[in-house]
């Protein structure tokens, strides 16, 4: 029990025993139960180190490229190939988005503006339904202080529609301080609009056993936490956006499952759902072929 | 100015404007004009507690990408508590760490530390001492030692008027 307690991560050394160093005197038990233990600091700072070395990798949003990239990717993998192969009949491309756990909400935001400024007739709409996350946030919770400069990059970002072409869209996007303050609003959106629909969606979060304010903060809220159903459910409806989610995984059969997220079952079918491949872990923009 | 300056003057605004409200934060403010990424608060034991009549100064060191990122807080006035370190005064609260959303601000962070005084989590202790007289049940011990170092370290103004 003492042990136990003792072991708590919170009152360890900063640097850790190196494990050789104490291994060599230690029982064959001893080196079982040993382990070297952490402090908060060194868990955050090492995941940290992790995301930043993925992000040396790739841009946080890519170009378009030919949906063959995925059939590269899963070559040695035959349930995900067969999927990809029969994904081509609809789908010819897509794009990558940086895996820093923020892929979602980055995939979703920039789809979104690329729909607007392919289809003028839409626009309007998206930038009174983005002004009216104003109210949202604030009967969410929020403080004004705490959401204003994310929302007036997004707002800035989305007006600069009409004026711009894809090419500064995708550059936008690969800025940091744009690109970041898009996925902290629609963060906020997401957290803000299941909070105010807690009685719908408290009951999933019965399994977690935490409130809906806990798993805002903690799930949705907090910069670079990946994204899971209750999200994407949340913010198609807050924004009145369809999302169609192709799950790519290696079950039976070669056709991927496809999830809806209509934001009312009315509009079902009525306009098109912006198309996000999900391989386990990661979201990417997919398009359809034209 | 850049994204991060420009957030925390608006805070320090807001701050300065409220701070009436909120009378266990006596400072809050930038260290120095400089650098705005460096402030120290002030904070007063609530009435009621056995922190009452002490002052803790904290340091608040802000990263480069906040508030996506939490801030940096420890206690600079050494402070008996459970989830406080005895020794280096670095806090154990899960906002600052993994519970850390950029909907707070330094102001509701130094209060949410403020009411962690009167609200100890002796499961996740940095000072097992004090955690370990209130895991078993020792109220009265509990408080007369934080009574006590409250006013060894927190009270040192009052020492010197009188």
């Amino acid at each position: 029990m003492l042990k136990g307690f003792l072991r708590h991560k919170s009152i360890q050394p900063l640097t850790p025993p190196s494990p050789t160093l104490r291994a060599s005197n230690m029982t064959s038990q001893e080196q079982n139960d040993w382990q070297p233990e952490l402090t908060d600091e060194q868990i955050l700072a090492f995941e940290q180190k992790i995301k930043d070395e993925e992000a040396e990798k790739i841009p946080l949003v890519c170009q378009k490229e030919s949906i063959d990239a995925l059939e590269k990717e899963f070559q040695d993998n035959k349930p995900f190939l067969e999927k990809v192969q029969k994904l081509k009949e609809t789908n010819d491309e897509l794009r990558k988005c940086r895996g820093d756990g923020n892929c979602f909400f980055r995939a979703f935001a920039f789809a979104w503006f690329e729909s607007l400024m392919r289809n003028p007739h839409i626009f309007k709409a998206g930038v009174e339904k983005l002004k009216s996350t104003t109210e949202l946030l604030l009967s969410g919770g929020f403080q004004e202080l705490a959401f204003e400069d994310f929302y007036d990059v997004t707002l800035n970002q989305l007006e600069q529609i009409p004026d711009s072409d894809p090419d500064l869209l995708l550059v936008n996007f690969q800025t940091e301080e744009i690109s970041n303050s898009i996925v902290m609003h629609l963060r906020f959106v997401t957290s803000a609009y299941l909070k105010i629909h807690s009685a719908e969606y408290e009951p999933f979060l019965i399994v977690e056993s935490i409130s809906i304010d806990q798993f805002c903060a903690q799930e949705v809220e907090a910069f670079g936490r990946e994204s899971d159903h209750l999200q994407i459910t949340a913010l198609t409806k807050a924004l009145d956006v369809p999302v169609e989610v192709l799950y790519l995984d290696g079950s039976s059969g070669d056709h991927v499952a496809v999830h809806e997220f209509w934001p009312d079952e009315a509009s079902k079918g009525s306009r098109k759902a912006l198309q996000l491949i999900y391989r386990p872990g990661h979201y990417d923009i997919l398009y359809r072929k034209e | 100015m850049d994204p991060v300056s420009r957030r925390l003057l608006k805070e320090l605004n807001d701050y300065q404007r409220e701070a009436h409200n909120h009378p266990e934060i006596i400072e809050l403010t930038p260290a120095d004009d400089e650098d705005l990424t460096h402030w120290r608060a002030t904070i007063a034991g609530l009435d009621q507690t056995p922190f009452q009549g002490g002052l803790w100064n904290l340091d608040v060191k802000i990263p480069h990408n906040y508030p996506m990122q939490p801030p940096t807080v420890k206690f600079i006035t050494q402070i008996c508590h459970p989830n406080v370190h005895f020794k280096t005064g670095e806090i154990c609260l899960d906002l600052l760490k993994t519970a850390w959303s950029p909907a707070w601000t330094l102001k509701s962070t130094i209060l949410a530390i403020s009411l962690l005084l009167s609200n100890p989590e002796p499961s996740s202790p940095l000072n097992c001492d004090a955690a370990n007289l209130l895991r078993c049940g020792d109220l009265v011990g509990y408080e007369s030692m934080i009574r006590m170092y409250t006013q060894l370290f927190a009270m040192k103004m009052t020492e010197e008027d009188q």
